[in-house]
């Protein structure tokens, strides 16, 4: 249960989760993509490295600005494209012409036939590239995953589909609870919340 | 497929081995191998110099002969000569097939037969080449006739007033006639027999006769050849039979007569003709005067269509021009004598045809069909007379047939009440003759028996019936076309307690019939030879040496001609005839049950498990007839409901209706088969009846089931045929017809097919008369399974080898219509589409060139068949074998499994395909691996492939009766296939395909007289089509 | 920034060029909250009546066709109206037709992706539903289609004691490997682009279940920058695959017919024959989808857009012309190849025993798709559902056409057979169609039909500084 606190009331923050458990992070809602954008732009001068910005969408420029490498999907990809290339052709060749060697069309079952072998080494390519890129994407992302100390801040989880987060993480080097909540506040950040873990015997 | 371990040539030290006999590769192991497949079994030409079946069947009869008289009761069967296998005989080998020579008595002639027993019942029947009659070939009747053996459909059981008595009963019958008999000589006692042409049924109703002379005896067929037979008493004197010899003719008129179908007259004629009908030697030239398209017809260099009735007016006509040509006045004389219907035909035509007999004097043949009137036989024989042909030509066999008392006289005897007892021996004549009074008159007969191998409609009045024997599982003799004696052996114990008309007529005569007895003591009458040896001779081979009728030259008796010729009635002229046909896979009626045949498509409709009334297109044109349009056809009081059906080159004025159809209640195979148009004919002698009413019904179209639906080439030159000149001045004019295609260049390196056995097939269109024979023979060897008239209406007929017939007209008319019969069987594409389709490899090929089909790994995605520019493959959409063909479409609840007999005759060689499989032809592989294993054997330790393989030849080969398939090595130069290959007239069936096929066919050759009327269009069923 | 930076760039260099207004993505300029709502209320709300009626009664076609697939089975191929030399028939028939369809969904969703089309957003899931739905129909048939169906295990690599390997040139067995390959990445492309949108459901699940079942399959996506990152670029990744599918899955298909020898199937046009016509068929079947679809649900009305269907008319306009002129290039190039067997077919199907399966293909394809050109047509929605049912009609004659006219007249007349249909033919037929339905109306139950997150991401004011006005929600 969070409830919106005035400033001027200093550390009492609302609190998501369970006071007893330790604090995961002190979170933030904001109103528009720009305000996240600046948010994280002003985030990072300060040197904060453990934070995370939670959008609806995926909000142009917020990555360049929080200095997050390019995604290395890509080659994982190129990767899997070329293995799958390899895996095709030794399954067709291999047995074809070596170990069951048959006479079909009166055509030669080696190299010399190489055409014959082609369509199923694109489909081959394809399916297994396609299958590395959303499995590539799940793992990179950290899914799957089925729990996470946000969801303790039914805020958050209500308004996942619409509006924009920043949530510091307690171990941050430069974290302390205090500084946080306040450039949360100064960042125009709305409902700052205190998110702490969730005592393992609840749910 | 079944498995067949071959031996390629054994290595001095073979990587793998299965004894150390084998690694060290002794001669002892050698020899092992030997006795573990003895050589040659598949090659019936081998059996002189391999000897095993010869020396089994030595052993077989010493061992009968030894236990002959150990009490075998009553005239039964020889169970001791036919119990081996039950006891393991040391020379029986499993899974290796025995060969026994016997013969198919039909009343042409017996056909004589090698019967392959595997396991002790017969599987498959082949010709006799060792006979002088035959060249080993068969027709489809003979092919089928084992079929019969099996029918599950086969009565059983014999009947007294149809409740099942026991055989001892018979017994006690026929001892009472025979007792009745003694006393007032046979008084009352009528005996009915078909035309077997066994001396032992002769010896014995002569017996018979001696004994009691009052016995009458009567003679019939439902086809009979009385009328011919009348004729050549008169004029040739009595049992004398002229005798063609096609091989000297150089010109041939056939009046009606389809004297190349094997079943009407004999296989002797086919080959005959085949072997004088090749354009690279002296080529016969052949007129056919006919009123439906016969296979003689379509064999035809010039053919006129007139009705059946008319053939008489016609050989009169002729005989006027050819006596005024040569003055010969006697022919004047009986060509006036004839007073026939007074039809005129195109003297053009006549004229051509006089003046080529006259250039050919001496050579040429004239031949009638055995079912015209005694008057135009014996015209048609005054004018071979007068063209010098008797004795060039044409001699006579004196043979010793003797005429007896016909059915109607049979009829008169019992309206008459002089018939107490009558027992029919064979045939079916309430059912064939129902045209006549004969059923009506059955009636009043006290005591009647009936043998027959099934209840039929006899059976069914009769108060006896008797289930006969079939020929392969009783003895008996028979005489074949030539006379010359064949043995008639049973092969298996009879099924289900078959009877012979021997053993019937023997207990009749008193006689104790001991297996053979009967025919043994008749053996004796006529054989050089009477010692065992001489009659183990007479089994072994099959027929008795130098038996053939006596021949010599024939003499004309003009005095008899004349009056016969006079006596003639005039056939009224009427708008229509009615023309009866042997059907070509019922004959008679006899093989209604045999469906093999049944699904083995019309010579020339192609219709499956029907027959139909044939109209000439112009005639339906007039009454509004389309195919299947029911009419209802008049004459003489009777009248029959038939299906109509349009057949080109059919002549105006006349209907045609195969018989042998429509019979009910016999066997389930029968039922709901086609018409019976038998009431219509009022005797079994003439082939035609006129004065015919059609009517037109409004009944709904009736639906038949044809295996080709489309009769036209469409321009496209697959059947491939020119004239005699066109081909000497173009030798090569048949593979030029592929027109411009690409070079058959390949993007692939082939690899090249390694092994020295090279199988290739060769098809001589100019010799195929398309005669179904190899159809059935490939049926019964490699276990085709039959799918009924609704399966093949769908297109789904599962014929390995079919025969398309084609008909091309050079000028679109129905006037100059050709016919091409063509065998198409896969074609053993080196390049071929179908392996590269099937995604499962389950059809790949072979080192020998062979298009392989493994069953066991085919899915059945069909593609292969699709690829398949022949469209030979065939596909088991149902499980055809297990399930009846009624219930196909009720999948698992229908019963499942085939009947037992059913499965004897399968050939253990070729897997029964299940549902879902492809099947195709591969040149009888089983036949080919058989070869290879004996060869393997032969060469020992020796090079295997310098070793010659033993002569074989695949089914349809081995039944072909004008020899026009020929297959082999042609990797071989000396093969005959190699030379078949290399004749000018050979092409390649969709060349430009570049598939490659290993079947060739030989381009057909027409031989017309520039001096006939539409010369110029024949032998033109390509000109004007499209290259490729 | 980038983006933004590089259009103030193009901007400044030609100030004189104006920026012309793109239609909305969304009417009525909703913010990102309404279109959630819009979107999830379908999943969220009380079944309809309809739904239920409807559902029925594709399930019960569904029900009888795996019926007549399961008789088939146990029967045998007899109980279809196969025979020879028409060995393929319906069957073939559907599998072409059902995964030629697929393609459109592929196309719109990565080819107008990458293309950077923002108008197929709305369309995109749909399109990406119908794209599965009907590869999953079309794979139905090369299972059962053949005699032993209990030995389909021999079309895959599988080491056996049969000592033989599948047939690599064997078109089937490309087909085998190419549905496969499709269906896989096309489910994966239509549930990957599900996971943020699963995620808002899991969000604003009420029930326990719902909001556990959702959890899981949305995998527990929060929506972070870094799962942004690597979401955007697998989405570009599988865009690019998914279009070199469409390209290749047709020609795979097409080459059952190409590598043949059958007069009438032997072209080399046959791969754009059957990449067009799929295209357009595939069209006609979002439209056939959608119309209804907005009538259903009104809220949809502003975010699938007048101006969304009309281009989509436009697209199978494009793409029917194309399918005409396949027709005519494939009547020249058998007139011109001056082979007797090639002519001869082309001339039997238009005066042979079949001569109406082409005739009304042709009519219809021919005819149907030039009344696009009218934009009072493509405007006229209830018309534009009839034609596009029509079109579809025709593309299944089509593809009957091609597969059976060119069997039954091969290369010897005398092995021509007409074929008719048979009852079990046509029932399996509509229980394909009735699996698809099925199918259709579960997703539109459970899943959101439209992609929210991308479509919010290229809503007024969604990028900093109105980014979102450059091309496509997602950055590609």
């Amino acid at each position: 249960m969070s409830h919106h606190l005035s400033i001027s009331e200093g550390h009492h923050l609302p609190v998501a989760g369970s006071k007893e458990e330790a604090l995961y992070a002190i979170g933030a809602r904001f109103e528009s993509s720009d305000d996240i954008v600046k948010a994280a732009a002003k985030l990072q001068k300060e040197g904060f490295s453990c934070y995370e910005s939670y959008t609806p969408y995926p909000v142009h420029g917020l990555a360049q600005v929080m200095r997050l490498p390019k995604s290395i999907l890509s080659f994982l990809v190129l990767g899997g494209g070329i293995s799958a290339i390899l895996i095709a052709l030794s399954m067709e060749l291999i047995p074809t012409g070596l170990i069951y060697p048959l006479m079909v069309d009166g055509k030669p079952t080696n190299f010399s036939a190489l055409p014959q072998f082609i369509p199923i080494v694109v489909a081959l390519t394809l399916m297994i590239s396609a299958v590395t890129a959303v499995a590539g994407m799940i793992l990179l992302g950290g899914m799957p995953l089925f729990n996470n100390p946000m969801f303790a801040w039914d805020l958050f989880e209500r308004g996942a589909s619409r509006s924009f987060f920043i949530a510091i993480e307690a171990h941050d080097p430069k974290f302390t609870t205090a500084s946080v909540t306040e450039l949360l506040h100064d960042l125009g950040g709305l409902d700052v919340t205190a998110i702490h873990l969730e005592a393992s015997d609840k749910e | 497929m079944k498995k067949i371990f071959q031996h390629p040539a054994r290595d001095a030290k073979p990587t793998l081995w299965r004894t150390q006999g084998e690694r060290e590769n002794t001669p002892e192991f050698a020899e092992s191998l030997a006795r573990e497949f003895t050589a040659g079994a598949t090659a019936l030409q081998e059996q002189d110099d391999n000897g095993l079946s010869r020396r089994n069947f030595v052993r077989l009869m010493g061992a009968a002969t030894a236990l002959t008289g150990l009490g075998l009761t009553g005239c039964r069967r020889p169970e001791a000569h036919l119990v081996p296998f039950t006891k393991n005989a040391e020379w029986t080998i499993p899974g290796k097939f025995l060969y026994y020579a016997s013969a198919l008595p039909t009343p042409v002639g017996a056909v004589p037969l090698t019967i392959t027993t595997s396991d002790g019942r017969p599987t498959k029947i082949e010709g006799n080449p060792l006979h002088p009659a035959s060249n080993g070939a068969t027709d489809a009747f003979a092919q089928a006739s084992i079929l019969d053996l099996y029918d599950p459909n086969r009565s059983k059981e014999i009947t007294y007033n149809s409740a099942t008595v026991s055989r001892a009963e018979l017994d006690a019958f026929l001892e009472k006639v025979r007792a009745a008999a003694g006393t007032n000589g046979g008084e009352g006692l009528a005996i009915l027999i078909g035309k077997e042409n066994s001396p032992t049924v002769e010896r014995l109703r002569e017996k018979l006769t001696k004994q009691f002379p009052k016995i009458l005896w009567v003679q019939d067929e439902a086809i009979s050849s009385k009328e011919s037979d009348e004729a050549f008493d008169a004029v040739f004197g009595e049992g004398n039979r002229p005798v063609y010899d096609f091989e000297k003719a150089d010109v041939i008129l056939s009046l009606g007569s389809d004297f190349l179908n094997p079943s009407e007259t004999g296989l002797g004629f086919a080959k005959g003709f085949a072997k004088r009908r090749n354009p690279e030697g002296k080529m016969n030239r052949l007129y056919v005067v006919e009123n439906h398209f016969s296979l003689t017809g379509g064999m035809a260099d010039h053919r006129l269509r007139i009705p059946a009735s008319g053939i008489g007016d016609f050989t009169a006509a002729l005989a006027k021009v050819i006596a005024d040509k040569t003055g010969d006045t006697d022919l004047a004389a009986l060509a006036s004598g004839y007073k026939g219907g007074g039809r005129t035909f195109s003297d053009a035509w006549i004229k051509g045809v006089a003046d080529d007999l006259l250039a050919a004097k001496g050579n040429g043949i004239v031949i009638a069909d055995a079912q015209q009137p005694a008057a135009v036989q014996a015209l048609t024989l005054g004018v071979n007379k007068a063209l010098g042909n008797l004795g060039s030509t044409i001699s006579v066999a004196q043979t010793a047939i003797k005429p007896l008392s016909t059915l109607s006289d049979l009829s008169k005897a019992i309206q008459a009440g002089s018939v107490k007892t009558l027992l029919i021996l064979g045939g079916d004549p309430v059912y064939s003759a129902s045209g006549t009074e004969f059923p009506n008159s059955l009636a009043s007969v006290p005591e009647t028996l009936h043998l027959s191998p099934f209840v039929d409609e006899t059976s069914k009045v009769t108060h006896w019936h008797v289930p006969a024997a079939h020929y392969l599982e009783s003895w008996g003799d028979g005489r074949s076309v030539d006379g010359t004696v064949c043995s008639v052996q049973p092969m298996i114990l009879p099924l289900w307690n078959g009877i012979s008309s021997i053993e019937i007529l023997a207990a009749l005569a008193g006689e104790k019939v001991d297996g053979p007895s009967a025919v043994r003591v008749t053996f004796n009458t006529y054989s050089k030879d009477a010692s065992d040896a001489g009659w183990q001779g007479f089994l072994r081979n099959g027929f008795a040496q130098d038996t053939a009728w006596p021949r010599s030259i024939p003499v004309f008796n003009q005095a008899a001609a004349l009056p016969l010729i006079q006596s003639a009635e005039t056939a009224a002229a009427s708008d229509f005839e009615i023309t009866f046909l042997r059907s070509t896979s019922a004959d008679d009626g006899r093989y209604a049950g045999n469906s093999w045949l049944q699904e083995t498509p019309d010579f020339v409709t192609k219709l499956v498990w029907d027959n139909a009334a044939l109209f000439s297109p112009a005639d339906a044109k007039k009454l509004g007839i389309q195919d299947g349009d029911m009419v209802k056809l008049t004459t003489g009081g009777k009248s029959v409901e038939i299906a109509a059906m349009v057949a080109p080159g059919h002549a105006d004025g006349s209907i045609s209706a195969a018989l042998g159809y429509g019979r009910r209640g016999v066997s389930h195979v029968m039922e709901n088969v086609g018409f019976d148009v038998y009431p219509l004919r009022e005797n079994s002698k003439l082939c035609y009846r006129t004065g015919v009413k059609v009517e037109k019904l409004a009944k709904p179209a009736y639906v038949f089931a044809t295996t080709q639906e489309h009769q036209n080439m469409e321009g496209r030159n697959i059947a491939r045929e020119g004239t005699l000149d066109q081909f000497q001045k173009q030798p090569e004019f048949a593979s030029e017809m592929d027109g411009e295609i690409a070079p058959p260049i390949s993007i692939y390196p082939n690899p090249p097919l390694t092994s020295d056995l090279q199988w290739g097939l060769s098809m001589d269109l100019n010799t195929c008369i398309g005669c179904n024979a190899c159809i059935v023979a490939c049926q019964a060897e490699n276990n085709i399974p039959v799918v009924g008239k609704d399966q093949v209406r769908r297109g789904r007929d599962m014929a390995w080898i079919r025969i398309d017939r084609w008909f091309s007209s050079a000028d679109h008319s129905e006037e100059n219509l050709e016919m091409i019969p063509m065998g198409v069987m896969c074609q053993q594409c080196e390049s071929a589409p179908c392996e590269a389709v099937c995604p499962a490899n389950a059809t790949v090929h072979s080192e020998e060139g062979l298009n392989l089909m493994a069953y066991n790994r085919c899915i059945g995605t069909r593609y292969c068949a699709n690829n398949c520019p022949w469209k030979v493959r065939r596909f088991n959409w149902f499980d055809f074998n297990e399930r009846p063909l009624d219930e196909l479409y009720y999948g698992p609840l229908a019963p499942k499994g085939m009947a037992d007999s059913l499965k004897m005759v399968k050939n253990p060689n070729v897997t029964v395909r299940m549902r879902g499989v492809m099947e195709k032809c591969t040149f009888c592989i089983q036949r080919i691996e058989e070869a290879k294993i004996a060869r393997a054997v032969k060469a020992g330790a020796s090079d295997v492939t310098k070793t010659p393989l033993p002569v074989f030849k695949t089914a349809c080969q081995q039944a072909c009766p004008s020899e026009s398939i020929v297959f082999g090595n042609i990797n071989d130069p000396e093969s005959a296939i190699s030379k078949s290959r290399s004749i000018s007239r050979t092409y390649t069936s969709l060349n430009y395909l570049n598939t490659r096929p290993r079947v060739t066919y030989l381009a057909r050759i027409r031989n017309p007289n520039p001096a006939m009327p539409g010369a110029d269009l024949v032998g033109a069923a390509n000109r004007g089509s499209e290259h490729a | 920034m980038s983006t933004l930076t590089t259009n103030a760039e193009a901007v400044t260099e030609t100030p004189d060029l104006e920026i012309l207004a793109r239609p909305p993505q969304v009417l009525n300029n909703r913010d990102p909250k309404w279109v959630t709502g819009a979107v999830c209320s379908i999943v969220e709300g009380k079944t309809p009546l309809w739904w239920w009626i409807g559902f029925t009664i594709a399930a019960t076609f569904a029900g009888i066709g795996g019926a007549c697939i399961l008789y088939m089975i146990v029967t045998g191929v007899g109980v279809w109206g196969s025979n020879s030399p028409c060995f393929w028939a319906w069957d073939i028939t559907n599998f072409i037709f059902w995964v030629s369809m697929a393609h459109a969904g592929s196309m719109i969703s990565a080819l107008l992706f990458l293309t950077r089309q923002r108008w197929s957003i709305s369309i995109a899931r749909v399109s990406e539903a119908m794209t599965v739905f009907a590869i999953m129909c079309a794979g139905v048939y090369p299972a059962i289609h053949i005699g032993r169906v209990w030995f389909v295990w021999f079309l895959f690599p599988i080491p056996n004691n049969y000592g033989m390997w599948p047939n690599f040139s064997s078109p089937l067995l490309w087909d085998v490997f190419a549905v496969t390959s499709y269906l896989t990445v096309s489910s994966l492309f239509w549930f990957a682009g599900m996971i943020p949108d699963l995620s808002v459901l899991r969000d604003r699940a009420t029930t326990k279940i719902r909001r556990f079942c959702y959890g899981i399959v949305s995998l527990g996506w929060l929506g972070t920058a870094r799962q942004w990152r690597h979401y955007e670029m697998m989405y570009v990744l599988l865009a690019g695959i998914t279009s070199v599918l469409v390209v290749t899955v047709t020609t795979i298909v097409s080459s059952d017919c190409a590598t043949s020898v059958i007069p009438g199937w032997h072209a080399t046009i046959f791969p754009f024959y059957f990449m067009v016509g799929a295209v357009y068929s595939g069209c006609a079947t979002v439209l056939t989808l959608l119309i209804p679809l907005r009538l259903a649900y009104p809220q949809l009305k502003e975010l699938i857009t007048a101006s969304h269907l009309d281009k989509v008319c436009k697209l199978l306009l494009f793409m029917g012309s194309c399918v005409a002129y396949v027709y005519v290039m494939e009547l020249f190039n058998a007139w011109y190849s001056g082979n007797a067997f090639e002519r001869g077919a082309f001339w039997e199907r238009f005066n042979g025993l079949a001569a109406w399966y082409p005739i009304t293909c042709l009519s219809i394809n021919l005819i149907v798709p030039q009344l696009f050109w009218f934009k009072k047509i493509r405007h006229c929605l209830p018309v534009v559902f009839v034609l596009a049912i029509l079109c579809n009609v025709g593309m299944w004659f089509e593809r009957f056409m091609i597969v059976t006219t060119s069997l039954i007249h091969d290369f010897l007349p005398s092995s021509w057979h007409i074929f008719h249909a048979s009852i079990v033919d046509i029932l399996t037929a509509t229980g394909t169609v009735g699996i698809f339905f099925t199918l259709f109306l579960l997703f539109i139950r459970f899943v959101p039909v439209i992609n929210m997150s991308e479509l919010k991401a290229t809503l007024p004011d969604s990028q900093p500084g109105h980014a979102a006005e450059e091309g496509h929600g997602l950055k590609s």
